[in-house]
This record gives C-alpha cells, structure tokens and sequence, in this order.
C-alpha cells in the first residue's frame, strides 16, 4: 500500500514538472546543446558577451587606430540606427552602452551625444548656447559656437532573429547582432561584426 | 444503507446541477448581451462589460481571463485607447503562453470538470487565429501610434505565429488522418459504445444541415490579411534592402492566397523596391485603405436531445450538446474611395471556418464520450433506484451544454483598396447604406498613409484611424 502511495506520489511529481522544458545555448561549433541554462530571449549576458567580443575585434583593427593616437588624439563616433528585427521589445541601448563604455575606457574613441539620427541624444549641448543673452549668467562662462565636434565615425546595426521548429516540443532560435562602424569621411565600413547567439527550447509555446 | 446511497447521488446529482447550472443558458445570455452591445455602436458599454469580465488584479494589473482580455482590446482599439489594449493583448498573449506550456498535470487538473461535465469548464484554449491577430492588432496600435520600432516587432511576431500555425495544422491533420485509419482497421472488432456512435452522429450533424464540405482554408492555414499588413508594413517603412525582401515574400504570398488585385499591384512594386529598380522617392503619394468589416462568425449550440443511438427504456434524459458557427453580416458591401471600390482582401470567415472544421473532430469524440459516459451512469443509478436516476437524468440535461467561448468582436471580412493621395489632402470615403460619408483628412507632409476604416455593423458609426508615412 505504502509502495502505492509512494509510486502515486512519484509520478505526480514527475508529471507536474516533467515538461517545462529548459533553455539552453548551443555550441556554434559542434550544434550540440550546452549545459548553460538560458532564456529564449536576449538577456544581459547575451549584450554583455556580444559587445566584449565586438570591442575586442574593434580594437584588433588598426585602421581604428587614430593616426596621431600617440599624441592623445582619438575619434569621434556618433550613434546611428540600431535596429531590432527581433520578436523581443528590446532596448538597444542595452548593446550600443556597453561597447561605448569600452572604447571610451580604450582611451580610441570617443561618442558624442550633441550629434545623432534623430536628434542630439543630450541636448544640452544646443540649449546652452542659448544663455549667450541671459543676463543671470557669466557670458565669459557661456560656450561658444564653432566647438562642437562633428563625428569621425558612426556606428550602426541591426539584430536579427530566426526560429526553427524542431519537434513539437523544441525550438531553435537564433540570433544574429551585427553592427558596421562607417568611416564618415568616405563612406566605407571600416570594421564590422557580427555574433551570433544560438539557443534552443521549449517549443510548446513562443519564443518571447 | 440504501437510503445514504441515496442521499449521496442526490446530493452530486443537485451539486452538479447547481455547480454548472444550465451552462449553455449562462454563455448565450453573456455572449448575446455583448454582442447587441457592439452592433447597436454601444462599444463603451461592450468595452466595459468586456474590462470588467478580463477580471483584472488590482495588485499586478495583469489580466486573468484570456478570451475578454481580447474582446477589450479589440474593443479598446476601436475607440483609439491604443496604450490600454496593447495592455490587454500583452497581458493575452502570456495567459497564452501559460495555457501553451502548462504541465500535463495541470492540463489533466484543468481537464477533469470538462471530461465528465462540459468543454465550457476548461480554460478556454486559444485558437490559432487569436494570436496571430492578437499581434496584428497590436502591430497597428503601435503604428498608430507612430512607434515603428514596436510595431516591426509585433510585426515579426505575427510572421512567427503564421510559421509556428502551418507547422501546427500539418501535425493536427497527419495525426487525425492516422487515427481515422488505425479506427477503420479497428471498427469491426470493437463493440465500444463510443465508435460506434461516432459515426451515427456524425450521420444527425449532417441531417442537421452542417456541412463543413465548402470550408476551405487558405493556403497553409494561413490569415492573408496579417501576412498582407506584413508585406505593407515592410514596404512603407524599409531600413535597408533586407526589409523590402520581407516586404515582397509576403506581398506574393498574400497576392496567390487572396488574387487580390491591389495586393498584386503592391506585390509587383515591391519587387521593383526590391530589385533596386524604383525607389521610394519615385512611387507617387499613394494612401491604402484597409476596411475592416462587420462581424465574424459566432458559435451557437446544436443540441440534439435524445439521439436513437443511446437511447434506451431505462433512461429518461440524454442528449449532446455542440458548437456551431454562424455567420453574421457585413457592416457594408464595399467601400468607395474617390471612385475607387474597396475589394475583398481575406475573409475572417473562412479563416475561422477552416481552424473550426480541422477542431471538430476532436469536440464531437470528446461530446460523444462523455454522453455514453452520462448515460450508462444514469442507467446504472436508475437500475439501482429510480429517485436516483430520475435525478441523475435532470443533472445530464443541465450539464449537456456546448462551449461557445470565442473571439467574438473580430470581422467577417478585410477589404483593401489603393488611390493617388489626393491633391487637396482630404479622403472621401462613401459606402451604400453609410448615412453620414466619411472626410479623412491626412497630413500633407506624408508620402504614404494608410487609412484603417473599423465598422462593425450598419448601425454603428465607422471608425477611422490613419497613419502617415
């Protein structure tokens, strides 16, 4: 009787978690599964891996090298389009920050936020200039005009999304982050990149 | 001893009876009451019947109930609360999930009223067409809005959803065709009461008039309207040459479901987009018109009282009870836009129609189980006790009832029409039967704008949403 129980109680257990499938990423290389337990979405780790080995490559490439950096002179890289094709309401500042704190940290670029597509993403920079007839300021405080600096380059992307049915109960979603550093002065893309970031789940349901 | 036996079967009979009440009575006073709201025009009240019924916790703000989640934000949307029933449709969209991935613990939990009472006491399942449109409507309410960014991710939602239904149904119809064979092998042996009616009810349905035989769906199952707005979306708003790709595909695909003609015309300048041909400057101010019209089908109870196939001396009730689809009006026959007539685009019906008809087979195993289920029971109580079964016979009566749960306020058809923007900027919109025309006036700095005309039946007035490119 006992045994009964113990059996009921056993395969209760099993069917109430039996089926919650787990996430896991997957080895671009062998296409098998990893133990790394993840989610179908883009998280943290995703942006903050993705970016490390963009700066990184970003940094390997010579021609984004200022030609007098030994003087201390570096670039001026302005924030164009990110665009997310994904099915993840995704803010993709969570991607284009983290490479910007690390090529600001690199001491080669700079970003300017007076200069952007839509606008200046502080606008500051302009509102300032408008003190030059206030009387309640110091005018020899106020900045001037001929001082900004305009961008060498920008930086744009896009990130991709695909899902794949693999049984009724397994999907794979890939996804792809790609961004282009375009040199301003002649239009020509001076580095690219793109990681891609494969994971495979529940398939029951969607992937968002 | 005998009358504790006695006691107990009518106390579950008359707990039964009270549990359930006469469920079918419950759904169609619910269903009726909302839907005269929203043909008479009185969408406020339908909203806030429909609000109130989502049964919202006032601690998280999420929504409970799947089905009047969607009736509010639709509903919402009409009356151009866009933020509202974008929350309605997210808070929708994860009870879809929770419903999609429950354990089969959960589902078995959620199954068991239904298995022996009704279909209506299970959770409501979604149907295919509820998330793909739950997206498409959330892609408008962001564009709308004039959140591209947003929208291109509802967008990209309703592509996997279609994607994830053709896989679905190609399943479901393999499986169903492998059952049906293994049941013709097998017919001949078994004496169970259960396939054996199957098939005569089949034989009542039909007497019934119900014929599924003209039901087709579109290709793969699939919602041309959604892969159509998909294709336009893409279209009129590319970041790059990818998109108009996008735009493309689902522009054919819409225009070889459908033969529409302006989705042909769109589908042949997407190509040129595509192919670097034309490019946006050169295509002339155009405004799409999209119509969205009437009332899609909706579900009322076939109940067939005493089939000859259960019936027997020793039982005093039996009965099954189904789900039908009934169709309702068009608001209007077309739209005209400066000399222009709006066209067909998808029907809502058929897309409904086919998702139905692929389900059917399921609801009638299942209705049919549980009535030779009821109906031994009753014999068996009746055989014991009369009392018993005579009340037992009251309890199936109340409980045979069908589940008429469904997405009510979507339309019975999409209609599409494309004109040259008009000099003065200003839209005249007419339709036979439409007392007051509608004047749309579009903003004079936009290239493209694509007008969305909602009208659920003649006696409401239309509503107009645009949105400028």
């Amino acid at each position: 009787m006992k045994i009964k129980v113990m059996a009921g109680a056993i395969l209760a257990s099993v069917m109430l978690t039996g089926c919650a499938t787990k996430t896991y990423y997957v080895d671009q290389n062998t296409g098998q599964t990893t133990k790394q337990e993840t989610v179908a979405g883009l998280n943290y780790r995703d942006f903050s891996d993705a970016a490390d080995e963009m700066v990184q490559s970003m940094l390997n490439n010579p021609r984004l090298r200022h030609p007098n950096a030994d003087k201390g002179a570096v670039y001026v890289m302005a924030i164009s389009s990110i665009i997310n094709d994904t099915t993840q309401r995704i803010d993709t500042d969570q991607l284009t920050k983290k490479i910007r704190v690390d090529l600001l940290n690199s001491g080669r670029f700079l970003t300017t936020t007076a200069i952007g597509l839509n606008g200046a993403e502080d606008e500051m920079t302009e509102k300032v200039r408008a003190l030059k007839n206030s009387k309640l300021v110091n005018q020899q405080t106020v900045k001037g005009n001929n001082k900004v600096i305009a961008p060498d380059f920008s930086l744009s992307g896009k990130i991709i999304q695909r899902n794949f049915t693999l049984s009724k109960s397994e999907q794979e979603i890939n996804y792809y982050l790609q961004m282009t550093l375009t040199n301003l002065e002649n239009g020509l893309a001076y580095w690219e990149g793109e990681v891609p970031i494969v994971k495979k789940g529940d398939g029951r349901s969607v992937s968002w | 001893m005998k009358l504790k036996i006695k006691k107990n079967l009518l106390g579950l009979a008359l707990a039964s009876f009270v549990l359930t009440g006469c469920t079918s009575i419950a759904q169609q006073q619910t269903y009726g009451n909302y839907e005269s709201k929203i043909a008479s025009g009185q969408l406020d009240a339908a909203a806030e019947m429909a609000i109130k019924k989502a049964d919202v916790n006032p601690e998280t703000g999420g929504a409970n109930d799947l089905l009047w989640s969607l009736e509010a934000a639709t509903l919402l949307r009409i009356k151009g609360g866009y933020q509202q029933s974008t929350a309605f449709f997210d808070d929708a969209e994860m009870l879809m999930k929770a419903e999609d991935t429950e354990s089969i613990a959960e589902k078995a939990a959620d199954g068991v009223g239904s298995i022996l009472v009704n279909d209506s006491l299970a959770d409501y399942e979604q149907a295919h067409y509820d998330g793909i449109m739950a997206n498409s409507y959330k892609a408008l309410n962001f564009m709308f809005e004039g959140d591209v960014a947003n929208a291109r991710v509802e967008w990209n939602r309703v592509d996997d959803r279609q994607r994830r239904a053709v896989d679905a149904f190609a399943e479901k119809i393999a499986k169903l065709k492998e059952e049906q064979a293994k049941e013709a092998t097998k017919k001949k042996e078994t004496e169970a009461n259960t396939e054996q009616s199957l098939s005569e009810a089949e034989k009542i349905i039909q007497s019934q008039g119900i014929d599924f035989s003209q039901w087709n769906a579109y290709q793969d199952y699939v919602n041309p309207f959604s892969t159509y707005m998909h294709g336009l979306f893409f279209m009129v708003n590319a970041q790059g040459g990818s998109d108009f790709g996008k735009a493309y595909d689902s522009l054919k695909r819409a225009a070889a479901m459908t033969g529409n003609d302006t989705a042909k015309a769109d589908m042949v300048l997407a190509d040129s987009l595509r192919k670097g041909k034309k490019s946006i400057s050169d295509i002339e101010p155009t405004v799409w018109v999209v119509f969205e019209n009437g009332l899609g089908p909706k579900k009322e109870e076939l109940r067939i009282d005493l089939p000859v196939f259960v019936a027997s001396n020793d039982v005093m009730y039996t009965g099954m009870a189904l789900p039908k689809l009934v169709d309702r009006q068009q608001a209007f026959p077309a739209l005209e836009v400066e000399g222009t007539t709006t066209t067909v685009l998808s029907e809502m019906d058929r897309v409904i129609h086919a998702e139905f008809k692929a389900e059917f087979p399921y609801i009638l195993s299942r209705e049919v189980a549980r009535t030779v289920w009821k109906t031994i029971a009753q014999k068996q109580m009746n055989d014991k006790n009369e009392m018993a079964g005579l009340i037992a016979s009251i309890a199936q009566a109340a409980t045979t009832s069908a589940d008429l749960r469904m997405w009510n306020s979507l339309p019975k058809d999409f209609q599409l029409a494309r004109v040259s923007k008009p000099k003065n900027g200003s839209l005249a919109i007419s339709a036979k039967g439409m007392e007051t025309p509608l004047n749309v006036e579009l903003d004079s700095k936009s290239r493209f704008s694509i007008v969305y005309v909602r009208a659920v039946s003649p006696l409401a007035s239309p509503t107009v949403d645009v949105i400028n490119i």
